[in-house]
């Protein structure tokens, strides 16, 4: 009676032991283990009798930008039949940065990753991602002449303190969307500067029908007035306090907030929520749109040909014409082997490379990172099918991040909270540029 | 006041009709009541259903449409955004294996609480019932912490084994055999039956209609969980569908609210089969162990 009990006992802690030990047995794969590489000196030499896995974590959830991410990952890998890319995908990139934090701190960071030039910093401080200067001086590194054929204010933006950090991947800018039909046969033109700007929006306005602009503001909209009207400075020298409340930044950073809140109370600006200006103009409730070259593809599907549309650059203030650079970067980390980070930076300098780009800009809309890119013929061809996607890549050379300092994270929720007060009529310019600059100030030091 | 009988029969039924009228008038009421109640909770899966019919041009419409524009398309074009059959998968694997673990442990112990006597059995019982009280997210941030250690992370075990034991299916459980009369087991000890041959050959096919109940609730728990698997989880391998929707839903530069409409129909519709098979079960889940006897 007792040894079948125990036969029985055991059998039942088999039952429930040996789902577990499968299940564990099946469980994700993980980068190797960071132990030191055997590539000596130069950090870009491969091994091609090794396997590698390269985690490459993004935020390329869904969508065209999914398919040909997975599409330059897949010819990738069957040039080096040795490297295996991970993607691994998030669906935002607050959700990508977070669990970036948390894979740090559980030190299961993944070899490559895209990153924001604030988030990027914060890494480079706690010392998370590498440098890349050795591998683009390494044997498998880049050349002059190809560091020379990125766009400067990109390969810049990837800058930490003067080293080269990151390599821009999917970038994007902020356009001024128009209702092409309309303003056709309203016989009026595209507006080229902000004076003009206002007036059209006037004129274009319909009390009670129409709009002149919808948007969604925040603080890249202001931060575009900002610099457009003369605006110099966002933070000061040592990133401890806001400075565009001080000094003669203060005046631009004041007509930056009331440039359109005369317009929102007259009804010729309608202040959205999220995607909502999508709608208005989708509706023809709006004549214009100011948004990044990313909603393109989102507006075509829901206008479908019923009206045309365009781009148009940002209309240029007295300082001329800016607007912002979106995107993110690519950066190695440090958590993983040497030779993993190898595999990564390969897989890195294929991503950033002239084919490979025209395929990316051609695929998902972004804009090129490469002049050589933007010059060759399938993206000429591609813009002479689709002139508005030339836009955003022709105002890369006036577009401009305003702070990579961690803390600029939290000002830019502080300015756009007090930019749409002062829109809406909740607060005087005066008020919301006094509580914009101190709630800055204090994320800035803190 | 006339009392001839004729006069008594049209005072009774003049009556009676007062009666039948109010009782018809309190019926009207109830209808309405539950209609309106109905309406509350059908229409907005009627206006999923129609905006994932609908063209972009209408669902982006300040004017609503109520009506479809039968754009089956946006189910076609939705599937392709994201590896459905993948999520689709990791659902059924999760959702049945946290299923058949949860109705196993169930089974074990509220069989050992409701057959069997040893010492702290009530304060046992107890504390398994205040885990209850304990909220989630209360526990969320050391569960992770318990999984990224194992290095569970992105694995199907990190979204199985933590809900792997069902404390209202304990419940409901012991509440059955507490019901099963003691002359059962007496009888199968004369027999020669050991404790676990008896669950296994007599209580456990008692049991099924309330396993059944336990296996539904997990099933349909484990199928619509959302922030966990989202916090464990890291690639498309191990997704379930609640988590792929979200990605779906999310994009940079814009939204698709009929595709979204799309996605959120056909990953609602496993869940919708099975409870529409297994509604009388879920209902009677709702009332077993609420009696003894």
């Amino acid at each position: 009676m007792r040894s079948s009990r125990l036969r029985i006992s055991i059998v039942i802690s088999a039952f429930l032991l040996i789902p577990m030990v499968v299940l564990s047995a099946c469980g994700g794969g993980s980068t190797a283990s960071p132990t030191s590489g055997s590539n000596g000196q130069d950090p870009t030499v491969l091994d091609p009798n090794k396997q590698y896995t390269v985690d490459f974590w993004e935020a390329f959830s869904t969508g065209a930008n999914k398919t040909v991410l997975a599409a330059l990952s897949q010819q990738y890998m069957q040039k080096h039949p040795n490297i295996k890319i991970n993607l691994q995908a998030f669906d935002s990139y607050a959700t990508l940065q977070t669990k970036l934090n948390a894979a740090i701190a559980g030190k299961q960071a993944p070899a490559i990753a895209q990153v924001y030039e604030n988030g990027a910093v914060e890494y480079q401080h706690t010392g998370q991602i590498v440098s890349l200067q050795p591998y683009i001086s390494g044997k498998n590194g880049l050349s002059e002449s190809d560091l020379a054929d990125f766009y400067p204010s990109l390969l810049d933006d990837g800058k930490i303190n003067g080293t080269q950090y990151m390599l821009p991947f999917n970038k994007s800018d902020e356009v001024l969307y128009y209702n092409a039909d309309l303003l056709q046969k309203l016989n009026i033109k595209v507006p080229t500067t902000l004076d003009e700007f206002v007036s059209t929006l006037k004129q274009v306005t319909k009390p009670g029908t129409r709009w002149g602009l919808s948007f969604t503001p925040s603080i890249d909209e202001w931060a575009t007035f900002y610099k457009a009207l003369g605006g110099k400075q966002f933070t000061s020298q040592d990133g401890q306090s806001a400075a565009f409340d001080k000094g003669s930044d203060k005046a631009y950073a004041k007509q930056a907030l009331d440039l359109l809140t005369p317009l929102v109370k007259s009804g010729a600006v309608h202040v959205t929520a999220g995607y909502s200006w999508q709608n208005d103009f989708v509706a023809q409730k709006s004549v214009f749109a100011l948004a990044t070259i990313a909603s393109y593809p989102f507006l075509a599907q829901g206008i479908n040909n019923a009206f045309k549309f365009n781009e148009a650059a940002i209309p240029a203030g007295p300082a001329g014409s800016y607007t912002v650079l979106y995107g993110t970067n690519l950066s190695l980390f440090k958590g993983v082997s040497d030779d993993t980070r190898a595999a990564a930076w390969d897989f890195m300098k294929f991503l950033t490379s002239k084919d490979a780009n025209i395929a990316f800009v051609k695929g998902t809309g972004y804009m090129p990172i490469r002049k050589s890119v933007f010059n060759s013929s399938e993206l000429q061809d591609y813009y002479n099918q689709v002139p508005a996607r030339k836009v955003g890549p022709q105002q890369i050379d006036s577009a401009f991040v305003p702070s990579i300092l961690p803390g600029w994270e939290s000002c830019r929720d502080d300015i756009t909270n007090e930019f749409t007060s002062a829109l809406k009529g909740l607060n005087t310019s005066d008020a919301a540029l006094t509580k914009m600059g101190q709630q800055c100030s204090d994320s800035l030091s803190s | 006041m006339s009392t001839t009988p004729s006069a008594v029969r049209s005072s009774r039924s003049a009556s009676s009709r007062l009666q039948s009228n109010a009782k018809r008038i309190r019926l009207l009421l109830c209808y309405v009541v539950v209609a309106l109640a109905a309406l509350l909770a059908v229409f907005p899966l009627y206006w999923m259903l129609v905006t994932s019919l609908l063209s972009a041009h209408s669902a982006l419409d300040v004017v609503p449409h109520f009506l479809p524009d039968w754009q089956w398309s946006n189910y076609a074009r939705v599937w392709q955004v994201a590896p459905w059959a993948q999520f689709f998968v990791n659902s059924i694997i999760v959702a049945g294996c946290t299923t058949v673990l949860a109705v196993l442990i169930s089974l074990l112990t509220g069989y050992a609480f409701g057959t069997m006597k040893f010492p702290g059995r009530n304060l046992l019982f107890v504390l398994i019932l205040g885990l209850i009280m304990i909220p989630a997210e209360a526990t969320l941030l050391p569960s992770y912490l318990i999984v990224s250690t194992l290095g569970w992370l992105d694995t199907y075990q990190a979204q199985i084994i933590p809900f792997a034991v069902s404390i209202s299916g304990i419940f409901l459980i012991r509440q059955f055999f507490l019901a099963l009369p003691p002359s059962l087991w007496e009888a199968a000890q004369l027999d020669g039956c050991s404790r676990f041959g008896f669950l296994w050959y007599v209580a456990a096919p008692l049991a099924r209609p309330a396993l059944a109940v336990v296996a539904l609730q997990v099933f349909i728990g484990s199928w619509n969980a959302f922030l966990w698997p989202y916090l464990v989880t890291q690639s498309d391998h191990f997704r379930p569908v609640e988590v792929g929707l979200q990605m779906v839903a999310s994009g940079e530069g814009g939204t698709d609210p009929t595709g979204i409409a799309a996605a959120a129909t056909f990953t609602m519709l496993p869940v919708l089969v099975v409870f529409l098979i297994a509604q009388r079960q879920f209902i009677e889940g709702i009332t077993l162990g609420t009696s003894k006897g």
